[in-house]
């Protein structure tokens, strides 16, 4: 059996070769612990082995209920290393949404944190981690049942499935994304170029590794013999203190976090350059400027559960450099092209038109985990339908303009609600801000902008109203501003759907 | 067969598309005064294509390319598989003969040769195009491409196991052998070359290595995949190249240690203001050449491989703490071949039966390797593709020791071990010892014949130019540096024999010491 020439791809791999190649090389810091690629590599093996003696069958689901530490990142190997599938789950859900996929995905166990322990349904066999790494803790007791035990298993086809991700999905149920060991495989080269990861890197990790597997990032990162730093939670002046501490260069996030982590008392200019990977949603021109004069180097991607995470990247032109901050803000703001190893990404329209985001290829999820019908809905006409909107310019760059849901038809003129949302975050006071349609009885829908001011700023609905008719057409421009906070999800994306239902109560339609 | 939504081939002909596409008025390619964008690049690779399609070309067919380092050539590893062609990048230093035992047994159908070296190729019955290389509408292979369409789509590979090029070896002994590369193993190899060599957005990469050579170790892709500038060059002069490091903004370029020796010793050579990351293969690098390329700011990178490997297998990763060793144990350090690079992964050092040597630096095993990262095998020649694949691994041919600390270190090839009374002797560790001395350009060491001991050493060396050494205070210097059974029994200077690709032809050497005797081994 098997081709000379032929090994599947799989990124269990990287941690094979980096721990051969950098045994003594910090793999992991978390707080005061520190282990080396030899130790990381050990403890993979070893709860691989446990989890083989623990009575599973080649295939079954581990679901993980963790925030980024030593055992999450463990386990992204170990599990699927030992020929089973991973299961991360958002530590942000419910014991109910928790419950439901843990359930539809059939886990047989499930390795959980000790601060999400009451979220853990009945019935379900579980490791609880301590995180102490000591001896008292659950999660290494379990470990030691591994030892001397070669839990690695060969994969015996690349495209088998490596990982179940479930999409936190505004609406219906959560639909669990098929990731293959190809696919994850291809797409971590991908980051590695697309992001500079060379062996020197260092790497917070502010984004959750529940989150499409960290986006790929703990097999990234590993490929390239880089330090994973780990964060219970990604707390701004925590994350600051970090990034100087150890010497980061990388890290990814949503705008959100980037949103906290520029307006943190802590924040200054970096001592050196780091990274910035930012998904989840377009950041505001005013948000890439800030960025821009604190050092960070911010690369633009854009993906979904379904894309293994990223699945386009804004490569910045040369020519960007010599044009104003504020036009070069917004075409760092666009979407892009498909990362090197992702396949192709096209906008269904003709001329510039908006239009769905479709994908295919390598790094597209293998299908929805039990669900013949969402994955067939979702693979219609052979292309991964994103949900999502955009345009493409000239130059090939996508730049989404909205969810389907959440365009505004107002007049008969379309209007992006992104459009107006960075219009009014550009505003001094708005630290962040959310639009939605609301029902108009002349123009059948208008936008109303939700906002949260910086702390001790002020600002009126009137003055931000009059800020925006100053920059974008007046139809655009919101005809009422609300204050206060803004509902969100688990993963940290602010849920328009919420707000749009309150504004919609009473009516049968969402859509005027 | 159904489309799988969430596979497509791996091809790295879809980095041109890509790159044409982000960065389509980028400089791909600089040739002299000549400039090409990617999207000129990608249009007459588009061109070429469907040139070919138009003259009857059909899946599978082997198209012959003849060629130095020009955009014609950098273009075929585009246009000839977009149009389902099979490359056949020709090694310009070879005689008439071999140029035309390849051209008949990969049964090309089509040949394009460069005007220097139409003497080369006679062959009547193959289409063959002239490639004048001056860009201009009296150059036929301009006419040729301009029979394409530059809107034709480059056709992606069917099947990613598909044979997108095939290199012969130019092989020290017997008949050369075709090694296939597969679309996959392609891309794969040049990511991986992205990664160790740290290609990125704003690369400049000079043609030094033949493109030839390996399809260029996949530079040919991996270049443009990151939409790296390809500085052409038709002959590798250390002048030429001085002058492209200087003016051409290079950062990155490749090359066996005959060329660098060359370029570190030309009058030319100076300590530039930027890094420059060599990729330096072929043979390992003595300490000596690797001190020199340090003080000039061109960072070594050390690879090994070979053609049935797609180039480079293997790579020295630099450790960090090597920086506070003295310089001579850093180079000492980065003269081993080091580890299976980060998209080979599978590589061993085994015995005679297969089993795995001791990773004490001592007992020397034969290199193997298998992956993703080996040819599919050799073309029409399944005897040799199954010797070479025995026991389900890649045979190098390749002596090596493996290092505590998981790096191999070539020893010698099979053949050039030298077994001095009872003793191995490691002919490189020879050559280094003697590359030593500041009177010598380059070396080679071969087993010569003893009574006594069975083989001794002996030194072929050529001196730097104005520099003079003797036969004894070369034998001095070497005994105060290794162990005495280890020195030269003689030394003699002048030329050294090589190979067109520049190897030390240490078998020419071995012949003539050997002359009259039935064995070559005492």
């Amino acid at each position: 059996m098997g081709r000379v020439y032929r090994s599947e791809l799989t990124p269990g791999g990287f941690l094979r070769r980096t721990a051969a190649v950098f045994p003594d090389r910090i793999a992991v810091v978390h707080g005061d612990r520190r282990s080396t690629y030899a130790e990381l590599s050990r403890r993979v093996g070893q709860l691989a082995g446990a989890l083989l003696r623990a009575g599973l069958a080649p295939g079954d689901r581990v679901a993980v209920l963790c925030p980024n530490t030593p055992a999450m990142l463990e386990a992204t190997f170990a599990v699927p290393a030992a020929g089973f599938v991973l299961v991360p789950i958002n530590i942000r859900l419910s014991a109910d949404e928790v419950a439901y996929i843990v359930e539809h995905s059939g886990a047989r166990l499930l390795i959980v944190d000790h601060e999400l322990a009451e979220r853990v349904p009945a019935g379900i066999d579980t490791i609880l981690v301590a995180d102490t790494g000591q001896g008292d803790d659950q999660y290494e007791r379990f470990l030691v049942t591994g030892s001397g035990l070669n839990g690695l298993v060969q994969v015996a086809d690349e495209e088998d499935v490596l990982s179940i991700n479930y999409t936190s999905g505004t609406t219906g149920k959560p639909k669990g994304a098929m990731v293959t060991h190809r696919g994850a495989y291809l797409n971590a080269l991908g980051q590695v170029i697309e992001a500079g990861l060379g062996y020197d890197s260092v790497y917070l990790w502010t984004l959750p590794m529940f989150h499409c597997n960290g986006w790929c990032y703990p097999w990234a990162v590993t490929a390239i013999g880089g330090t994973h730093v780990c964060l219970r939670r990604a707390d701004p002046s925590v994350a600051w203190e970090l990034l100087e501490s150890e010497s980061v260069t990388h890290f990814c996030c949503a705008p959100t976090v980037a949103i906290s982590l520029v307006h943190d008392p802590a924040a200054h200019r970096l001592a050196r350059p780091v990274t910035v990977v930012m998904g989840g949603a377009p950041p505001s021109p005013t948000l890439i400027d800030r960025m821009a004069e604190l050092d960070f180097n911010l690369i633009h991607a854009y993906g979904l559960t379904e894309t293994y995470g990223p699945s386009t990247v804004c490569i910045p032109q040369e020519e960007w450099r010599d044009l104003p901050g504020d036009e070069r803000a917004r075409l760092l703001a666009r979407q892009g092209v498909g990362h090197l190893t992702a396949g192709p990404v096209r906008v269904e329209a003709e001329d510039g038109a908006m239009g769905e985001v479709l994908m295919r290829g390598n790094t597209v999820m293998k299908g929805y985990y039990d669900d013949t019908e969402g994955t067939a809905v979702a693979f219609a006409g052979g292309w991964f339908h994103s949900g999502d909107l955009a345009v493409e310019h000239a130059d090939g760059s996508i730049e989404l303009r909205d969810r389907s849901k959440d365009v505004i038809i107002s007049g008969g003129e379309n209007i992006s609600t992104i459009e107006v949302e960075q219009t009014i975050a550009a505003h001094p006071a708005v630290m962040e801000c959310a639009v939605v349609a609301i029902p108009d009885e002349k123009w059948g829908e208008r936008p109303k902008a939700f906002v949260t001011l910086k702390p001790g700023h002020k600002a009126t609905e009137h003055g931000i109203v009059e800020f925006c008719r100053g920059r974008i057409a007046h139809f655009k421009c919101p005809d009422a501003v609300e204050f206060g906070e803004l509902p969100k999800t688990s993963t940290g994306k602010i849920q328009k759907y919420v707000l749009r239902e309150l504004e919609w109560q009473g009516s049968d339609r969402r859509v005027n | 067969m159904a489309a799988k939504v969430y596979r497509h081939e791996l091809d790295p002909v879809g980095f041109l598309r890509r790159s044409a596409a982000v960065f389509p008025t980028r400089t791909a390619v600089v040739h002299g005064e000549r400039r090409l964008t990617y999207r000129q690049l990608d249009e007459r690779s588009r061109r070429l294509a469907s040139a070919l399609l138009e003259r009857g070309l059909e899946k599978g067919d082997r198209v012959a390319f003849l060629a130095p380092n020009i955009p014609a050539l950098l273009e075929a590893h585009y246009g000839v598989p977009g149009a389902g062609g099979v490359l056949v990048a020709i090694n310009t230093r070879l005689a008439a003969s071999d140029v035309e035992y390849i051209l008949e047994h990969s049964g090309a159908r089509f040949l394009f040769v460069d005007r220097e070296l139409e003497h080369l190729a006679h062959v009547d019955a193959l289409e063959t195009v002239v490639i004048a290389d001056t860009g201009g509408d009296d150059d036929p292979y301009e006419q040729f491409l301009l029979t394409g369409t530059a809107s034709f789509d480059l056709v992606p590979a069917e099947d990613e196991e598909d044979v997108i090029s095939i290199n012969y070896t130019s092989g020290t002994t017997g008949r050369q052998k075709g090694v296939m590369y597969t679309f996959r193993g392609a891309y794969l190899n040049a990511l991986g070359e992205v990664i160790e060599a740290s290609l990125g957005y704003g690369s400049v990469y000079l043609w030094t290595l033949p493109m030839f050579h390996c399809n260029g170790w996949c530079f040919t892709w991996a270049v443009t995949a990151v939409a790296g500038t390809h500085v052409c060059l038709r002959r590798v002069d250390p002048d030429l190249v001085w002058d492209a490091l200087q003016e051409e903004g290079v950062t990155h370029y490749n090359g066996a240690p005959t060329v660098q020796i060359s370029l570190v010793n030309h009058p030319k050579a100076q300590r530039l203001d930027r890094e420059v990351t060599v990729t330096v293969a072929g043979a390992p690098p003595s300490p000596t050449l690797l001190a020199q390329m340090n003080a000039l700011n061109l960072r070594p990178v050390h690879a090994y491989g070979l053609t049935e490997t797609y180039g480079p297998h293997t790579v020295c990763v630099w450790h960090p703490e090597w920086g506070e060793l003295d310089v001579e144990s850093q180079a000492r350090m980065l003269a081993r071949q080091g580890v299976p690079n980060v998209t080979a992964e599978y590589l061993r050092v085994a015995d005679g039966e297969m089993n795995d040597v001791p990773d004490d630096g001592q007992v020397l095993g034969e290199v193997l390797m298998r992956g993703n990262n080996v040819m599919k095998g050799y073309f029409e020649n399944e005897e040799a593709t199954a010797d070479a694949f025995r026991g389900g691994w890649f045979h190098s041919g390749d002596l090596a020791v493996e290092h505590p600390d998981g790096y191999i270190e070539l020893r010698d090839r099979a053949k050039d071990i030298i077994i001095s009374g009872g003793e191995n002797i490691s002919t490189i560790e020879v050559e280094q010892a003697v590359a030593g001395h500041p009177a010598v350009f380059e070396c080679a060491v071969v087993a010569i014949p003893d009574e006594k001991w069975g083989e001794r050493p002996k030194a072929f060396v050529t001196l730097k130019p104005g520099a003079d050494a003797t036969e004894a205070e070369i034998i001095e210097f070497c005994r105060g540096r290794i162990a005495h059974f280890k020195c030269p029994a003689a030394i003699e200077f002048g030329d050294l024999p090589k190979t067109s690709t520049g190897k030390i032809q240490k078998y020419v050497l071995r012949e003539r010491e050997w002359a009259g005797r039935e064995k070559r081994i005492g």
